[in-house]
């Protein structure tokens, strides 16, 4: 009992680091809305500097650590100056990419200044021992973090709970927009909390590193036990983080004490912050910006000609050059099949994970314990190897169905962590002092082996590296990779699309588990005794770095990041070219992947393709990529007659959909039937969108919506959009960086399971079944499917967002204000079009609206909401005189007086209008 | 003998305004006096948020100018508020959900005195969390915040929104008072005209991005017949629009004879014919008149 309270106690150093690290961390948070990843590195940097000054320049303590922490608060804003300021708003996938950037530059910066031998570094406080009770004993410098810790959290509470700094804070935090509007100025308040943060967690490690050594790599991974104490505390409770950090350090000292398993302490944050994200259903409050750009995609068409040629040219070099030039090749070959399962995972399928190095590992841990215990052939290690990290990714890919963005990044980082301390760390799983013996790999005898014929097995990995582009080629121009492209635009669309959201994301991780395996094995094999020390996590953060650097929607990108990996090509030459500056390559890394995102944020690879085809227009060689209609058309079909769609009323029933207190839709009851325009007006905020949102699923609601007899109240939004119910979107969702072709396929293809296997082969050439076609020329898309959704001109985007959702062909179409912002003859003619889908094609159209001429030609009922309740339907005309619909429009009330004229409104009698055109003053 | 002209405490000249290269507000004249309380009616998509923002400073104006007392004003929106004599209240009501009410009121430096002699009913609900306020008392909040920094002009869009109408009496019946006590203009953008033009002494009415009318309050309720018909009728397209449409569909059939006379004249000579067919013609020609309308907008700037 005392030893469980003396380790304990024990703990307390290191758990009052984390509480500290937690309260950094919580700072930056809520004056930004930034996880900064960073924040260990920035405050070993202000250590180090108080260190040097201190012990080899002989500075006082206090001078010394007044500018440590000065250097590190300085980082912190440079960091948000020159990083996080100008990716305000871009997506949250470049954000953390951002702020991992900084941590290797800052991490390599010292290494390369103070070395990464750890030391030992006397302590300030002082360390008597004191005491309590018995046998317990605690050394003073213990009780007085314990102390400090409990002192800053309880200042920073007061601070931010009523100073007006605090409070301007939490104002920001809640939108930067409304802040600005009552005056306050985000930048500033930003500047000062990373300041504060920054400076917070500096003291702590000038404070605790007498305890824990001076080491770099000890602060960056305390950053994960920081992350699980700040979420646990909600990234906004100071006391309850501070007490979670506490607890934490105490857990882990103990389980270190007392179990025998290698590694579980360390992987305790982990399990914290798998339990409170995934379980407890929490997820840090992310701001999200409306307009994220997302990095450029490649169109994944492979070209034989330069494939060819770049071959040729490694083959040669791999035949003529000395075995390290090989070796750095060979490296860098691996590496980019790692990097081409960021490409699927990250760049296709939108789905950060830092985790994809150790599943690599993974693989290579279990081809490497087969070949070395059981004695198999390579090939069939190799397969082994692959097949084994499938379901490992499967297992990383269930918290992406929760979780996504920031979340998912840090729940990847943790179950990596955990895996590579757990696994590759433990000596008696990875075979002990010698590693994994596995010999020379050979293929059918034929001796490959990295040792002796460096060239053989550079050549083999060469070919699987065209093999595995090869594959994510086929994916991305299949059907599954327009699935992978349409969750990692817009999850939202996607489901009203009837894409399956969950199985396209378990298909992304899979199919990037077996590819990052892959590279793992062949990385692992080219020594004949295999050491799985070098799979660390910091890898898997520099690769989806490197990946991004090379540009993360490209193939070719994945080679071009690759030539960034240490003991790959680029740092070959630099070595060669100026000796002892290849340890410079992590700095460089981390420099690229800063200046990458702030710049360049497509990638090397995407800067080559855009100079490449400008040059080829001006040029004027080469076709222009051009989609013709008959092309794609499916036209073995026969004619019109079949294009109507099965016609079914829907119907709903009691329908109210509340938000917390506010009723947005109150028991709303109608039946509309096949083949006829309904119109939903009324006022602002009356709940059209919200009624629309409830019908197709988006939001809960109390009341039941049918299809016929079919009851679909209970379907995903999915589901209901495979029952025949589709949508188009006010704000229209649209997937902005593909081609009208894919948009209108994503609609169009049968959503079936098979293609994801049938993808990686044979990937099948989209083409349009005679509805689609007949819904392309109605809405004169014809000659626009090769055009970027985001070249094309307003009026058309909002016919094509109408047309995504009519080529799913379904029996119900729900429009949310098709005709915003067209001018009066686009409206007249989205108003045939819209007769002609009720009439000719038979569908249930129901219609939001707010221009009035538009629904008065269109519809054959109206209905009108106020205050989510249905207030009249009817036929237009009627609707149009009824004295409550006018009221709601116009505001009157019951005991208006004072103008007694009739307030019905005239028919059509805009010309009675004398208009000025508002001149002068 | 001097003479005396006093400058409009706003001013907007030719002010256009949009987002992403969307105009959605074209050439607004408008001004608002100390003192003077002017209500800007119109149709939902009229561009009245728009305009209002704009001035404001959140949205960059596309061309024209906006002007304070005759100074034209490029700061941006945070420091108009703090230092320039602004109070906004936008259509999402600037209320924290997690602070108090009390909190609500001092961040930014707004005086919680001065709001309860505004709107004493406050008091009882001073350390309620901003979430949990009603929508009424949310917008009598953020007024009610604006207002204690005594500034010069105040706006205010649809302050009124949802709100029952004994609500909607007290919040513009204190935009009037602190125009008559304090001289403070005030623009508010507002639906339901009757309502805003008891309390306001002029009046604009826009549609499709442009005024139509501008009225003084009584003259509008005069002719609040013709005001309402623009709400439940859309607006027909403007001339401009319409040239505009009509000269693009000859530019693109002129542009089209004149590839098929080449392909004609390349054919007859031998010479080789570019590979490019119609669909080509149509993007190189949307490309080109991109270009064009951007180098037209350059020096029109």
């Amino acid at each position: 009992m005392g030893e469980v309270v003396r380790f304990a106690l024990l703990g307390l150093g290191v758990g009052a680091l984390y509480a500290f690290a937690s309260q950094g961390l919580i700072v930056i948070y809520r004056g930004t809305g930034v996880l900064n990843f960073s924040l260990g590195a920035t405050a070993i940097a202000g250590v180090f500097l108080q260190w040097e000054l201190q012990y080899e320049q002989g500075w006082p303590f206090l001078p010394a650590a007044l500018v440590g922490v000065l250097l590190s608060a300085f980082l912190g804003v440079w960091t948000h100056w020159w990083v996080m300021k100008p990716l305000r708003r871009a997506s949250s996938l470049v954000r953390v990419i951002a702020t991992l950037g900084v941590l290797l530059s800052v991490q390599a910066g010292v290494i390369i200044r103070y070395g990464s031998q750890p030391r030992q570094v006397d302590s300030w406080l002082p360390t008597n021992r004191l005491i309590l009770w018995g046998d317990v004993a605690i050394t003073v410098d213990r009780l007085i973090l314990l102390g400090i810790a409990a002192a800053s959290a309880a200042g920073l509470w007061a601070l931010y709970r009523s100073s007006q700094f605090g409070l301007a804070t939490e104002a920001v935090s809640e939108s930067e927009r409304s802040a600005s509007a009552i005056g306050l100025s985000p930048n500033r308040i930003a500047t000062l909390n990373w300041a504060l943060g920054s400076a917070i967690a500096a003291i702590a490690g000038i404070l605790v590193v007498p305890i824990i050594t001076l080491q770099v790599t000890v602060m960056t991974t305390l950053v994960l036990a920081a992350i699980a104490a700040a979420l646990v505390g909600d990234f906004r409770s100071f006391p309850i983080a501070t007490a979670a950090g506490l607890g934490l350090g105490v857990a882990q000292t103990l389980v270190g004490r007392f179990t025998d398993q290698q590694g579980l302490g360390a992987s305790l944050p982990f399990l914290v912050i798998i339990g409170v994200l995934v379980l407890r259903g929490r997820s840090l409050p992310l701001r999200d910006y409306f307009l994220k750009q997302q990095p450029m995609l490649g169109n994944g068409r492979m070209s034989w000609d330069w494939t060819i040629l770049g071959c040729g040219v490694i083959v040669f070099l791999m035949l003529t050059k000395e075995p390290k030039w090989i070796d750095a090749l060979t490296v860098s070959l691996g590496v980019a099949i790692v990097l081409l399962s960021i490409v699927v995972l990250t760049g296709y399928a939108g789905q950060l994970s830092l985790a994809q190095y150790t599943i690599a590992g993974f693989g290579a841990y279990v081809a490497g314990r087969l070949v070395a215990v059981y004695d198999i052939p390579f090939l069939l290690g190799l397969v082994a190897g692959i097949a084994a990290a499938v379901p490992v990714g499967l297992v990383f890919a269930l918290p992406a169905v929760r979780t996504r963005g920031i979340n998912l990044a840090v729940v990847t980082l943790g179950l990596g962590t955990t895996m590579e301390l757990m696994l590759f760390r433990n000596r008696s799983y990875t075979g002990g002092v010698q590693g994994t013996q596995v010999g020379n790999p050979d293929l059918f005898g034929y001796d490959i082996g990295s040792i002796k014929y460096p060239e053989r097995y550079g050549i083999f990995v060469l070919a699987m590296a065209i093999l595995a582009v090869w594959v994510v080629s086929n994916v991305r121009r299949g059907r599954s990779g327009r699935r992978l492209i349409a969750v990692r635009t817009n999850e939202r669309a996607a489901a009203a699309l009837g894409v399956d959201v969950m199985k396209a994301k378990l298909f992304a991780f899979a199919f990037a588990a077996g590819l990052a395996a892959l590279g793992g094995i062949l990385l692992a094999f080219r020594l004949s005794s295999i050491s799985y020390g070098s799979f660390t996590t910091a890898t898997s953060i520099t690769f989806a770095g490197l990946a991004l650097v090379g540009g993360v929607g490209h193939l070719l990108g994945a080679f071009v990041g690759a030539t960034m990996a240490t003991a790959g090509f680029n740092q070959e030459i630099l070595e060669s070219t100026w000796g002892g500056v290849g340890r410079w390559i992590q700095l460089i890394s981390g420099i690229a992947i800063l200046l990458t995102v702030l710049g360049y944020q497509d990638g090397v690879a995407a800067e080559w393709v855009k100079m490449f085809r400008y040059f080829k227009k001006a040029r004027k060689w080469g076709r222009p990529y051009i989609i013709r209609l008959e092309d794609v058309a499916d036209l073995t079909a026969p004619a019109d007659e079949d294009t109507r769609v099965a016609p079914h009323a829907l119907i709903i029933e009691g329908l109210t959909v509340t938000y917390g207190t506010v009723v947005a839709v109150n028991n709303v009851s109608y039946r509309l039937e096949p083949g006829t325009v309904t119109g939903l007006i009324g006022p602002n905020g009356a709940g059209k969108t919200s009624l629309i949102d409830a019908i197709s699923g988006f939001a809960p609601a109390d009341g039941r919506v049918l299809v016929d007899d079919v009851d679909i109240s209970m379907l995903s939004p999915t589901l209901r959009a495979r029952s025949g119910v589709a949508r188009s979107f006010q704000s229209l969702e649209l997937f902005e960086d593909s081609t009208v072709f894919e948009n209108l396929s994503v609609a169009a293809d049968p959503q079936d399971l098979r293609s994801y296997l049938r993808d990686l082969i044979w990937p099948v050439n989209p083409t349009f079944p005679p509805e689609v076609v007949r819904a392309v020329v109605e809405f004169q898309l014809d000659h626009d499917l090769h055009r970027d959704v985001k070249d094309l001109a307003y009026g058309k985007r909002r016919l094509l967002a109408i047309a995504r959702a009519v080529a799913m062909h379904p029996s119900i179409l729900m429009l949310d204000e098709p005709a915003a912002g067209l001018s009066s003859a686009e409206s007249e003619e989205l108003a045939v079009v819209v007769r002609r889908l009720a009439e000719e094609w038979g569908m249930t159209v129901l219609v939001v609206e707010h221009d009035m001429n538009f629904v008065m030609g269109v519809c054959d009922q109206v209905m009108v909401l106020d205050f989510g309740s249905l207030i009249a339907a009817g036929p237009p005309e009627v609707v149009r005189s009824d004295p409550a619909v006018i009221a709601a429009y116009l505001g009157d009330e019951a005991d208006e007086t004072e103008d007694d004229e009739p307030s019905s409104v005239g028919a059509a009698g805009s010309s009675a209008m004398t208009m000025t055109a508002g001149d002068g003053s | 003998m001097t003479d005396t002209r006093t400058w409009p405490l706003l001013q907007t000249r030719l002010l256009k305004a949009g987002y992403l290269g969307r105009e959605v507000v074209r050439a607004i004249n408008l001004t608002v006096q100390r003192g003077e309380v002017v209500c800007l009616l119109g149709p939902n998509g009229a561009g009245k948020t728009t305009t209002l923002l704009t001035i404001a400073g959140e949205l960059v104006p596309v061309d024209g100018v906006v002007l304070f007392n005759n100074v034209p004003t490029y700061t941006p929106m945070n420091q108009r508020v703090q230092s320039g004599g602004l109070g906004l209240v936008t259509e999402d009501r600037l209320v924290f959900t997690k602070m108090s009410a009390r909190d609500n009121l001092r961040v930014g430096g707004g005086s919680v005195e001065a709001a309860l002699e505004l709107f004493p009913e406050l008091e009882a609900r001073l350390s309620v969390r901003g979430g949990m306020l009603s929508g009424g008392e949310q917008q009598m909040l953020a007024l009610a915040r604006a207002l204690s920094r005594k500034p010069s002009l105040l706006l205010a869009d649809e302050l009124s929104l949802g709100l029952a109408p004994k609500i909607v009496d007290r919040l513009l019946g204190a935009v009037r008072d602190a125009a008559d006590t304090q001289g403070t203009g005030a623009l508010i953008v507002e639906q339901h005209a009757r309502k805003a033009l008891k309390y306001s002494d002029r009046m604009y009415l826009m549609a499709r991005g442009q005024i139509l009318l501008e009225l003084s309050a009584d003259e509008a309720m005069r002719r609040i017949d013709e005001i309402e018909e623009t709400y439940l009728s859309g607006t027909s397209e403007t001339e401009e629009d319409h040239i505009e449409r009509t000269r693009r569909f000859h530019r693109r059939k002129a542009w089209r004879r004149q590839r098929v006379r080449e392909r004609e004249v390349s054919r007859l000579t031998g010479k080789l014919a570019s590979t490019r067919t119609e669909a080509d013609d149509d993007y190189y020609f949307d490309i080109e008149q991109s270009r064009r309308e951007n180098q037209e907008r350059q020096k029109r700037r």
